[in-house]
């Protein structure tokens, strides 16, 4: 079921044999893993995500060594402490792709400031932020669209400013229609392009963009059993068929319960993302970021169209 | 990913034939025996492999380099070469030299082993640069008629100058005048001069005032602007910086690195190593160690903890300084560490020329966006660079970076030759 070219798994490092044939990324959390994976001879390993081990400069000295197309993903795991080590990833970021993942978790921006100074992409994932991160996140937001020195993608604004961008950002129609689109379908696909004014992203589109959509990532525990997003509650054996349906029966069931999802001008990019796993979580501060982003991409679009006038002129 | 860049500062002797006011140096009679050169590039070559790292820059300098002689380095560099092809690497070999002993026998050395070219330095006006016998005056007729003949021999000449109080007192204009007209050149680079290494008289000469530098700095930046940057001068670090600014792949100078021992050693003609020329001719509480006694440099490197100051200070810097909200933080990392700690006693701490330079970047970023802007109206587009495990999931442009003209660059590491 998990094996096939559209899911990437993310598994365990202990967990795999370094001969597996499909797609997956090794999942890295005690540094003597990380030979392992660097030596690692399987043809589908598509990165590698270190977890945890950003205070370990033996690590990072030894991922400096060569130079290789393996990406990394690091992700920093209590970004308001651990920020300055980011400075331990320059060698590496020299000789492969590097990526920071952090959690939204107070005092995240830190790190976002320092990694987006070293020209590092970040992801940040904002999962159920409370007050005092939206408005960090809102923070991360501005560094990012107005700090020119910052060039390197930083997800979730990155690519949601793309698609506001190309298409308008807000839902095509009044009400949801979570029907619309392939949930499973690769981001490319999703981003093919449409109509005038018509949406260029799969439903939910930014559970693609953390990377949490089961039909798409699929973290795996180390018996193998799928996990679901952003917990770590294996799914349970009937469930799994419906895996790569996770977020369009998520938005579904979000609709038919009258959350405030169903009345969200978010909903299709967002996907009821913030009502996961706590449904009762409340989305107001996450809906002016949103707004924020949609202000910030129509002044792109203004900005754009002024100045290939003046080209014109 | 630019790969990693692994440089080395070599320094064949620490004597001199000359006597700068402000030098650094300890001139003592020594000179790396030639007996020594398989060992020293079998240290390196050992670190590289260990590193995975194909080539290395073997920046030589003094003291005076060109006390060695000509046919020295023609022997090391044949023995080092031979040795790093026989293990599939490289050494690129550049010189800095204060060129009063250029005569027509290092023509074909400078062409064969250096790129036909090289580096060397002046300053203007010309007060501290002193012959042995005679003063300044007759230092720059001398230099002057040596440049000349390097040049006419097909050698390319990039100068450092370095600042004191005299440049800042005549003024940017005729300081760039100077370079470009008098001297007639087209690559050149300023330093910001520090106390290193014993004090001497004329130390404090060399304190500037923050503000009077910033100042100097920022005219001199406009003066090439207007005059320069379009007819392909090359002044450093300001082509770095508008590089930087406008999106290009910039080979920004050691100062301002995110981390300078991610990039440079030093060793001199005893084996001694440190962090760079700086360092091993000033400050033996902060050697790394003996490449001649240690056999592994990797280890070395690894465990010493002098160079643990180093490959730390960068991240106190963003813990304990206001860096991590400075908005040029990407392109300075907190400065040069010795010129913090030759003002201030300690390198855990900003760089004193911190001021000087945001005013410096502040310029190069205005330029910059000038220029992106004409690029833009002229069609152009600018460099987007989405990266990271699972790519960029948007339609935004390629990752386009456009790769610089990488002349050979001197690290902006000393005050030296
Ligand atoms: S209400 Fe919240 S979770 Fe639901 S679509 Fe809007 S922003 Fe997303
Ligand atoms: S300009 Fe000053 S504050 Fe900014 S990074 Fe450099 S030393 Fe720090
Ligand atoms: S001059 Fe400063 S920045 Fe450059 S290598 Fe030496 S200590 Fe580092
Ligand atoms: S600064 Fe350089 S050229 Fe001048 S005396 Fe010292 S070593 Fe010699």
């Amino acid at each position: 079921m998990l094996h096939n070219a559209s899911t990437l798994a993310l598994v365990p490092a202990a967990s795999l044999s370094g001969q597996e044939d499909w797609p997956h990324a090794a999942v890295v959390s005690r540094a003597e893993e990380m030979e392992g994976v660097l030596t690692s001879q399987a043809p589908a390993l598509q990165w590698v995500e270190v977890e945890g081990l950003i205070g370990d400069p033996s690590v990072w000295a030894r991922a400096a060594q060569g130079r290789d197309e393996l990406a990394f993903d690091v992700v920093v795991l209590n970004p308001a402490v651990e920020y300055s080590a980011i400075y331990r990833l320059v060698d590496v970021h020299a000789v492969r792709r590097v990526r920071i993942t952090m959690p939204a978790s107070a005092g995240f921006s830190k790190a976002v400031r320092l990694a987006g100074s070293l020209g590092l992409p970040v992801r940040i994932v904002p999962g159920q932020p409370s007050a005092e991160v939206v408005r960090e996140l809102e923070q991360a937001a501005d560094f990012y669209l107005h700090h020119a020195m910052v060039e390197a993608p930083m997800e979730p604004f990155h690519t949601v400013l793309a698609m506001m961008h190309e298409s308008g950002g807000e839902n095509s129609a009044a009400t949801a229609t979570v029907a619309a689109g392939n949930a499973s379908a690769r981001p490319e696909a999703g981003l093919a392009k449409g109509q005038e004014g018509e949406r260029k992203y799969p439903p939910g589109a930014l559970w693609i963009i953390l990377e949490e959509d089961p039909a798409l990532y699929v973290r795996l525990n180390a018996e193998g059993v799928p996990l679901y997003p952003r917990t770590n509650r294996p799914v349970e054996p009937e469930k799994l068929p419906r895996l790569a349906d996770f977020v369009t029966d998520h938005m579904q069931s979000l609709v038919e319960e009258g959350s405030e999802c169903s009345r969200c001008k978010w909903f299709e990019m967002c996907g009821g993302y913030f009502k996961w796993p706590d449904r009762d979580y409340v989305c107001q501060g996450v809906g002016s970021l949103f707004s924020r982003l949609h202000a910030a991409s129509r002044e792109m679009a203004a900005d754009l169209a002024e100045a290939e006038e003046e080209a014109q002129r | 990913m630019s790969g990693r860049v692994f440089s080395v500062i070599l320094l064949p002797t620490s004597e001199c034939n000359v006597a700068c006011d402000y030098c650094f140096e300890h001139k003592e009679p020594h000179k790396l025996s030639a007996l020594l050169v398989p060992l020293l590039s079998k240290r390196l070559l050992d670190h590289m492999e260990h590193e995975g790292m194909e080539a290395c820059e073997i920046y030589w300098q003094g003291g005076e380099a060109m006390i060695m002689g000509a046919q020295w380095f023609l022997n090391a560099g044949k023995v080092m070469d031979e040795a790093a092809a026989a293990r599939g690497k490289r050494f690129i070999h550049y010189l800095q030299t204060n060129l009063v002993s250029y005569s027509d026998v290092w023509k074909p050395v400078i062409h064969s082993m250096f790129q036909g070219s090289l580096g060397t330095s002046m300053d203007y006006p010309n007060v501290h640069r002193k012959l042995l016998k005679g003063g300044a005056d007759s230092y720059t007729t001398l230099w002057t008629r040596r440049l000349r003949e390097a040049q006419a021999a097909g050698i390319r000449v990039g100068v450092i100058a370095v600042l004191h109080q005299a440049s800042l007192e005549i003024g940017a204009e005729a300081f760039y005048r100077y370079y470009t007209e008098e001297l007639g050149l087209e690559d050149f680079q300023v330093n910001t001069p520090f106390p290193g290494g014993p004090a001497n008289e004329s130390e404090n000469s060399f304190i500037l005032d923050n503000a009077a530098l910033a100042k100097f700095l920022t005219e001199l930046f406009d003066v090439w602007m207007e005059q320069g940057h379009h007819k392909g001068v090359a002044l450093g670090p300001f082509d770095a910086l508008i590089h930087h600014f406008t999106g290009e792949t910039a080979r920004l100078p050691c100062i301002w690195k995110e981390n300078c021992s991610n990039q440079f050693i030093s060793v001199d003609s005893k084996g001694t190593v440190a962090q760079c020329d700086c360092w091993v001719t000033s400050y033996p509480e902060y050697f790394f160690g003996n490449v001649f006694q240690e056999q592994d440099l990797t280890r070395m490197l690894r465990t010493s903890r002098a160079r643990q100051e180093f490959v730390e200070r960068p991240r106190r810097l963003v813990e304990e300084e206001d860096c991590l909200s400075c908005r040029y933080l990407s392109i300075c990392h907190g400065g040069c560490p010795v010129r913090t700690y030759s003002a201030l006693g300690t390198m855990q701490a900003k760089d004193p020329y911190c001021e000087v330079y945001k005013a410096v970047f502040g310029r190069a970023e205005k330029y910059g966006r000038q220029l992106l802007r004409k690029r833009a109206l002229l069609g152009a587009t600018r460099p987007v660079a989405p990266e990271g495990p699972g790519g960029s999931t948007t339609t935004a442009a390629p990752a386009q970076r456009l790769r610089p003209e990488v002349a050979a660059q001197q690290p902006v590491a000393t005050t030296a030759s």
